[in-house]
């Protein structure tokens, strides 16, 4: 089973009906004890960073993200899952920076404002990736306004260019993450979930 | 880079799409579900459902609707039409929409943008903008005014002024005029906390004369958000213009893309070519969104040697496999035993280089002539057929 945890914001529908139909089964919750329990975890996530940390710590998943990535499994953040994962975001909650989870180092920056991108960034874009997880070169789909910069260059699963190239996915050890959705990614996405998901299954 | 997206749009009505999908033969072409399907093979970036019912019961039927979609397709789209409360767009996201889109419910209660972008994300927030040209703006389209009752012909030109824009947001259809100019609106629901604006020129709807590049331009560069062009196209020049002259980042067009007047991917190859970047599937991503797979999602492929046509084996493709295949040349397989990649030969050295391939008439089996190296079966036979049965 792999659990998508449940913080309270977002819709986490989608990667459960993409786990659905690739034929895993996953349940969406917030028990630290059905999370430490999986086979696999999945962080989602839309929205504001401060927002989505202040209802993870005070169901006290944040702890249960540490507690997990512990023990080796696999652990999967998506879009703001994934910026959650580093120390902090220059995206302000009441006038103050955010703090991360701190599971991997570096920090998380808003697209420069001076290049005429639209932000956010709507849309796919094409993946420059060496990794065995993600396509090289292939579209994906993304939406969101700020960005992760890895403080470890060899973090860095994918990179991805919007104006500026940026990091769009990391994976160290057990813990893989993507900007981009997956299960939003069409037929693409679809096989980089089932590459991930796999491993649940070892 | 990110690719400019090309978004076809589907009428809904009572739960069932309206003018269906007539390029592709579908056993159903009302059914949204075989519809998106359809699209998302064609190669669509992402969806827009347009509820046009009457009825509260016909629209009820849109939740059902957005539910069965969403578990079936897995590329963004979009829900508009008689969304009026957040309880509304609560509903409509939770059975699986990736964003709604606003348009009269937005100029009667501005608000409710940016109670909506706040409680659900500015991403999941569409904006669609319907206008016509004032008196004095865009050149009106011979043809289409006959029903439209909002501007008035002979505005003086101190009416006119209030249009900075040269055009004005309509509701309704276009039967009603709201007073609001389509520049200052745009720029209004961009701070309200709209995550995308639907830009739709009445003046060129059904037309295919080309988007009205002239506003289209004015709102892209004004803003900061995304804005998707719509209304007008009829060849697909007119999709280049509106990204070049338009500026804008995706265009939407219905009819032209169901009656199969342009193909998607004709379009795609065209805006390429003209140097837009847009999304392509590779060859293999291609092939297999194309093949009906069984309940694992994975597709069976026979193997024939192609020298003495023995069939050698049968094994099961997932993508990943079949991409391996494509690109190694060398038939590679989903081990259904390990759940992993099986590169046929890598521990035995029994590889199968591929010759041809075919493709069955369901497209729910492949077929592929090898040359083999040493004994196809692992129990040392040249096929795996070599039990023969009494029958």
């Amino acid at each position: 089973m792999i659990a998508i945890i449940d913080y309270g914001m977002g819709n986490l529908g989608s990667v459960q009906k993409a786990l659905a139909f690739l034929g895993y089964d996953s349940e969406i919750t917030n028990d630290p004890a059905r999370v430490m329990d999986a086979d696999g975890v999945v962080l989602p996530g839309v929205g504001a960073i401060g927002a989505a940390m202040e209802s993870l710590t005070s169901k006290g998943l944040d702890k249960v993200v540490h507690e997990y990535v512990a023990t080796g499994k696999p652990f999967l953040g998506i879009c703001l899952g994934m910026q959650m994962l580093f120390d902090t975001s220059e995206e302000s909650f009441g006038g103050e920076p955010v703090k991360g989870l701190s599971v991997l180092p570096g920090k998380v920056v808003k697209f420069p404002s001076d290049m005429g991108l639209k932000i956010p960034q709507i849309g796919w874009n094409e993946l420059n990736s060496k990794n065995e997880i993600l396509p090289n070169k292939e579209y994906v789909y993304f939406v969101h306004s700020y960005y992760c910069v890895p403080e470890r260059q060899e973090d860095v699963a994918a990179t991805v260019n919007y104006g500026i190239e940026y990091c769009c996915s990391v994976r160290r050890d057990n813990v893989f993450a993507c900007q981009f959705h997956p299960e939003k990614s069409g037929e693409a996405g679809l096989a980089i979930l089932n590459r991930w998901a796999k491993q649940t299954r070892e | 880079m990110l690719s400019k997206r090309i978004i076809p749009c589907l009428d809904v009505k009572n739960g069932r799409v309206v003018k269906g999908t007539n390029f592709i033969a579908l056993r159903d072409a009302g059914d949204p579900v075989e519809c998106a399907k359809a699209y998302n093979q064609a190669g669509a970036d992402e969806l827009v459902f347009l509820d046009i019912s009457a009825t509260v019961e016909g629209r009820g039927t849109v939740v059902d609707m957005v539910k069965s979609v969403a578990e079936q397709v897995f590329i963004p789209f979009t829900v508009g039409g008689g969304i009026r409360s957040l309880e509304d767009i609560r509903e409509i996201l939770n059975a699986g929409a990736d964003k709604i889109s606003l348009n009269s419910a937005a100029v009667k209660d501005p608000e409710l943008v940016r109670r909506a972008s706040e409680r659900f994300g500015s991403q999941c927030v569409v904006v669609a903008i319907d206008v016509r040209g004032r008196k004095g703006g865009q050149i009106r389209i011979a043809g289409t005014d006959a029903d439209f009752k909002g501007i008035d012909e002979n505005a003086s030109e101190e009416d006119n002024s209030k249009f900075p824009s040269g055009y004005e947001v309509v509701v309704a259809g276009g039967t009603k005029a709201t007073g609001l100019d389509a520049l200052e609106w745009a720029k209004k629901v961009e701070e309200l906390g709209a995550g995308e604006i639907l830009l739709t020129s009445l003046d060129r709807d059904g037309t295919k004369s080309g988007f009205d590049n002239v506003i289209t331009r004015m709102i892209a560069d004004a803003v900061s958000i995304p804005v998707i062009a719509s209304g007008g196209a009829g060849k697909m020049e007119d999709f280049y213009d509106g990204i070049i002259d338009g500026g804008a980042d995706a265009v939407l067009a219905a009819s032209l893309f169901h009656f199969g007047e342009i193909k998607i991917e004709d379009l795609k190859d065209y805006l390429a070519g003209r140097g837009i970047p847009v999304r392509k599937l590779s060859p293999a991503l291609k092939l297999w969104q194309s093949l009906k797979k069984d309940k694992l999602g994975l597709v069976p492929a026979i193997v024939v040697e192609d020298s003495t046509k023995d069939v050698l084996m049968m094994a099961y493709m997932d993508y990943e496999s079949l991409e391996k295949t494509m690109e190694s040349k060398l038939m590679c397989y989903h081990s259904r035993s390990r759940n992993s990649l099986w590169i046929k030969g890598e521990t035995s050295g029994h590889f199968q280089h591929v010759k041809r391939a075919f493709l069955d008439c369901d497209r729910d089996t492949l077929l592929f002539y090898v040359d083999q190296d040493g004994a196809a079966c692992h129990t040392g036979n040249h096929t795996c057929f070599f039990t023969e049965l009494d029958i």
